[in-house]
């Protein structure tokens, strides 16, 4: 399993009763239901986890992130953003759904399909899982709070040597 | 002398790659697939094991892990299963619960003495005298046990890993591998798991002479792979089940926690011994363990032998016998009437059929340690009784017993099945079946080959029924053949030695004796004789216990009942359950800063926090010391990122916080702090932090470090329930916080921001948002450590530069960064209890004495429903403050020590350290109500007995008032 650190990937997060049609006004497409998550643009990512927010990632080369940031110094009734500060990791390769599954109970592969999230736990962590691409082009999407960040790198690290020098069940 | 019988197609031997390996010092070879008692029993070697009690030679019994009378230690492994784990080269084995080595093992006059040893002796013999206890004990617990704990050995990280399927079959006999094929076929995801080392179950080794037997496996078996979404397991068992269909599946490498959405159990039956004088001799086994000797190791069980039966099975069994070269010199059939199809088959044979008889004893040979004759008698089926008056003594080397089969239905139980006992069958079968399970063969009652094949199907079909998948539906008939298990297979002895419980040398007599002594309920029946309680976990003995007990009392089998079957249902290693754990740990912005400078971390809650920053030539407790006199005389800085902070907005957030917290919120004015205190439903004092409010719709709060996930959680839960126009946002991670404390932090923190006067302005509660080197940071006047003091809050990404701003501008003051150890000193001192330190999961306010943050007045707050109730009552304690006089630091008492009066507890004392401020011990304690003026004194006891002196004083202890302490 590959593992890459993509913390440095700006985020906005939004919450409220009004947060849903804030962003469509600020020209974002939304996922219809929550647990759910759209690429937005090429290089923007909208992940909804509730009817009422939203976290906002721009890839290498998105600019809706700092366009959002500037908008919502208007505090907009009924509209809250959320301060963000995650580690971001994406995994990747063939191992990757063994050492998930050794730190995740549900069942991804399952869970995971038609663009949906998971926010679950994750080696004991509260985390938020999702699944990008498809076939061997897939990868996985883990954020979890930065705080965790040693941890959860030393975790996947340790799974992943795991499931390299011993035998499967 | 080899015992190996001429190749045969299936054997589970592979001849070409022969093994060699040790047992008991002399070297054995045997093949690959062969299990250690397979190769060993082969080499001519039937004393295997020693009994856990009287040290009773032992040989085969059941050869499938049913029974525990061959364990061995490879001098890393202890109590190794040998009937079931494969040989390896170059093993070097012992039997465990020796000593002096199995043939002659110094304990075996433990036998001598058995009469004098019956179950519970050692209940009523050894708790008088008392003062001989501690010697008696001594001498039981060096006899107790079986195998030696390894205190070296290896860690072994197993493997632990969550799986899914649509359907879990559990058992791959011909009732388990038709189901997993028709549940196959319809597409769904199936998992078939069987804890043999190959498929088939009995297919392997039952009616094997038997062609439609091996034609049935082998087509079963090129079904099985024949389907992609269906995956085989093999070696492992199912050790359990949980609610909705969690399942553990136990292998050597680990531990597969499955989530089924449906399940499928065709776990089979356990074969049960009959039970008569010396059933526990060498090379008395049960005829199902011959039967595997013979086909899939290819070894005969014993040269010249007997069986001694009750069914059907005896029939296959001595059958298999004949057509493997084995003299057969007798059939015992306790059943008088019998219309078995396969007897005149035997008799052609030339084999002699005792019908209505039993083996009263077997009679061993030399040192107990095989067979050397049998003695037949005719029994009296109806009460149980052998005509010893009319004996035949046989001559045989060996015996193979049958006389029924007990369900293995302990994950059916585990699942909430509701079993019933069937007089037809003689056997429990399940009556209710919990959604989504089924179960399917001879558990299920289902013996003949074609019906467990055709139930097999069945349960597929039904399994795929529940999962909303089209199935079709198939009727098994009844059960038509005579009855499996004989009702009461239990041969009287005089001199006893005629066992039940293998694992723990429990005979007849004892299952009587404890009836007689008023211990005449299954569950009772079964922690005074402790049968099922050794590893077997009754697998080859429960069945017996049960119909002596029925038949002791009188009553029908169903009424006597089963005892209570728990996960696990088979002895797991404990490494399988440790595996490896996860203990998340959080760090904060500054971690890497607190590294370099030697901090000593500890963790809290989740957090990695350090405790102090060691330094050359100090001890800790110097160290804690200056790091607190830092902050006393000058100034000190601590990173308090770690504390929980919600962000509440909304134009009911101040209603919100009314509800949530016991104080006022409602009047609170912008640009404050408020000391805010929240209860359970119960008045027990849950957290307690800090509201600031920033606008009319927005709180900032701060939760305590360990209770941060946790008050915000209920914060969650009450909104669902209150539906109020608020949003919660944990911002906990996302923000760090640094505290700057002590008498010169104003002069340093004025030195970093561009308005002087703003800083000045701040009082104490004040909060406001200011530009401190070019960063906005919210600041908060709190004087949780000192009265002068500020708590800076500020994104995780800018925590550094803030800090490294307030060192440097420090510098001058002699500023020193401090950890939480001296942060405990310092808010000891200033006398703030802290929750969960200093109250307890029954505190109240009232007793903590912090009602000046209760609001009674107020028309609700969670908590204050119940505080109105306890406020009637008679105070039992109160939470004081106390200093102790002239005591040295081992003299001192401890967190926790106890406050006496009149010899009598009345209190606990809950915090305690030395002042170095003030050069004595403060500290704080729960007395009794009349205690708790101040100048009272109090006595504490130390952990020595001493009792110490202590004074009430009024809490601040430090207080700091114009630049002074």
């Amino acid at each position: 399993m590959n593992i890459s650190n993509v913390n440095e990937y700006l985020r906005f997060g939004i919450k409220g009763s009004h947060a849903a049609l804030w962003l469509q006004q600020q020209g974002i497409t939304t996922p219809d239901s929550a647990n759910h998550w759209v690429q937005s643009s090429q290089s923007t990512m909208v992940l909804r986890f509730g009817q009422g927010e939203f976290l906002i990632e721009d890839q290498s080369g998105g600019q809706v992130v700092a366009q959002l940031l500037a908008a919502s110094q208007a505090k907009p009734l009924g509209v809250y953003e959320v301060p963000r500060a995650d580690a971001a990791f994406r995994l990747s390769g063939e191992g990757v759904e063994r050492v998930l599954a050794k730190i995740c109970m549900l069942d991804i592969t399952h869970e995971l399909q038609a663009n949906a999230l998971l926010m679950t736990q994750v080696a004991g962590v509260s985390a938020v899982l999702l699944k990008e691409g498809s076939g061997e082009q897939s990868s996985y999407r883990l954020w979890c709070d930065v705080s965790y960040q040693a941890y959860m790198l030393n975790t996947l690290s340790n799974m992943t040597s795991l499931i390299e020098t011993s035998e499967p069940n | 002398m080899s015992k190996r019988l001429p190749s045969q197609n299936g054997e589970w031997i592979n001849r070409e790659k022969p093994i060699q390996f040790s047992f008991e010092g002399k070297d054995y070879s045997g093949f690959e697939g062969d299990t250690i008692t397979s190769a060993l029993w082969a080499s001519g070697e039937q004393v295997l094991g020693r009994s856990f009690k009287y040290h009773r030679p032992r040989g085969v019994l059941s050869f499938a892990n049913h029974d525990v009378n061959i364990m061995m230690s490879d001098g890393e492994d202890t109590n190794i299963r040998a009937d079931v784990v494969p040989l390896k080269a170059g093993m070097k084995l012992k039997v465990v619960n020796t000593s002096g080595g199995v043939k002659h093992d110094k304990k075996r006059w433990l036998d001598k003495i058995s009469a004098i040893l019956p179950v519970g002796f050692y209940y009523k013999a050894f708790h008088s005298p008392r003062q001989l206890f501690p010697f008696w004990e001594n001498i039981i617990r060096q006899s107790a046990g079986l195998g030696e704990v390894n205190f070296h050995y290896p860690r072994v990280t197993k493997n632990k890993t969550n799986q899914f399927t649509d359907v879990l079959v559990i058992g791959a006999g011909v009732a388990g591998l038709s189901a997993a094929i028709q549940a196959a076929k319809a597409g769904v995801s199936v998992v078939l798991v069987d804890e043999n080392q190959q498929v088939g179950g009995s297919l392997n080794e039952g009616y094997t002479g038997d062609d439609e037997v091996r034609s049935t496996l082998r087509a079963l078996c090129d079904d099985l792979s024949q389907y992609p979404n269906l995956t085989c397991i093999t070696s492992a068992y199912v050790a359990g089940y949980y609610t909705d269909h969690y399942l553990p599946i136990i292998s050597k490498n680990g531990m597969i926690r499955m989530r089924a959405k449906s399940v499928i159990v065709a776990t089979g039956a356990f074969e049960q011994p009959p039970v008569f004088r010396n059933n526990d001799l060498p090379a008395v086994m049960l005829s199902t363990a011959a039967q595997r000797l013979i086909h899939r190791y290819r070894v005969k069980p014993f040269e010249k032998g007997l069986v001694f039966t009750a069914n059907q099975q005896g029939y296959r069994a001595a059958l298999d016998m004949l057509k493997a070269g084995i003299e057969l010199v007798a059939l015992v059939d306790l059943r008088k009437l019998q219309n078995e199809p396969l007897a005149d088959e035997l008799v052609a044979l030339g084999v002699t059929i005792y019908t209505g008889h039993c083996v009263y004893e077997a009679l061993p040979s030399a040192n107990n340690f095989g067979v050397k004759s049998v003695i037949v008698c005719p029994y009296d089926e109806v009460n149980a009784t052998p005509d010893i008056t009319k004996p035949t003594t046989i001559e045989c080397d060996g015996v193979a017993m049958s006389a029924g089969w007990s369900p293995a239905a302990a994950l059916l139980y585990q699942a909430g099945t509701k079993m019933h006992f069937d007089d037809k069958l003689q056997q429990f079968v399940p009556q209710q079946l919990p959604a989504g399970v089924f179960a399917a063969g001879k558990v299920n009652g289902v013996y003949s080959l074609e019906q467990r094949q055709l139930d097999g199907e069945r349960a597929g079909c039904e399994a795929l029924k529940y999962l909303k998948v089209a199935a079709g539906e198939i009727v098994v008939p009844a059960h038509a053949e005579t009855i499996p298990s004989h009702p009461y297979p239990m041969v009287p002895h005089p001199k006893a030695k005629n066992f039940i419980d293998f694992d723990e040398d429990i005979q007849l007599k004892d299952f009587i004796n404890a009836a007689q002594e008023g211990f005449d309920n299954i569950e009772l029946m079964k922690r005074f004789t402790t049968v099922g309680m050794g590893p077997s976990q009754g697998k080859h003995a429960n069945m017996n216990a049960i119909r002596v007990l029925a038949r002791i009392r009188n009553l029908p089998i169903a009424k006597v009942g089963s005892t209570t079957s728990r996960p696990f249902y088979h002895p797991t290693p404990l490494g399988h359950l440790a595996g490896y754990s996860f203990q998340p740990y959080r760090q904060t912005a500054l971690h890497a800063w607190h590294e370099n400078a030697n901090a000593e971390f500890g963790q809290v809650g989740p957090w990695m926090r350090p405790a102090y920053y060691k330094k050359a030539g100090l001890t800790k407790q110097e160290t804690i010391a200056e790091e607190v006199l830092a902050v006393r005389k000058s100034v000190g800085l601590i990173d308090v990122s770690t504390l929980g902070k919600i962000e509440v907005h909304g134009t009911q957030a101040a209603e919100f916080l009314e509800r949530f917290y016991t104080g006022s919120f409602a009047s609170q004015k912008i640009g404050t702090t408020r000391y805010a205190l929240a209860l359970d439903e119960a008045g027990v004092m849950m957290d307690d932090g800090i509201a600031a409010r920033m606008a009319e719709d927005c709180f900032y709060l701060t939760i305590s470090t360990t209770n941060a996930a946790m008050v915000y959680r209920e914060m969650q839960r009450w909104q669902q329930i209150w539906q109020l126009d608020i949003t919660l946002i944990n911002v906990t991670g996302a923000y760090a916080a640094i505290n700057l404390a002590g008498l010169a932090s104003n002069e340093v923190l004025t030195k970093l921001v561009k308005d002087e006067a703003m800083i000045q302005q701040l009082k104490s509660g004040d909060v406001a948002d200011l530009t401190v080197q070019e960063m906005p940071v919210r600041v908060i006047r709190v004087g949780f450590v000192s009265e002068t003091a500020f708590e800076m809050h500020v994104p995780v990404n800018q925590a550094m530069t803030l800090w490294l701003a307030l060192l440097e501008a420090g510098k001058p003051y002699k500023l020193q960064a401090f950890g939480t150890e001296a942060q405990r000193i310092l808010r000891l001192e200033k006398g703030h209890a802290l929750i969960g330190h200093d109250t307890d999961g029954l505190t109240n306010p009232i007793e903590a004495d912090v009602t000046f943050a209760l609001n009674m007045q107020k028309s609700f707050f969670i908590g204050q429903r119940s505080l109105k109730i306890i406020q009637k009552k008679p105070l039992n304690k109160k939470l004081v403050a106390f200093t102790l006089s002239a005591v040295s630091p081992h003299q001192a008492p401890l967190e926790c020590n106890l406050v006496i009066e009149h010899g009598e507890i009345t209190g606990r004392v809950t915090s305690i350290a030395f002042s170095p401020t003030l050069q004595k011990y403060i500290g704080l304690a729960y007395v009794q109500p009349q205690q708790s003026v101040a100048s009272s004194t109090f006595e504490i006891r130390t952990d020595s007995g001493d009792l110490i002196k202590a004074v009430v004083v009024k809490a601040p202890f430090v207080n700091e008032v114009q630049g002074t302490v």
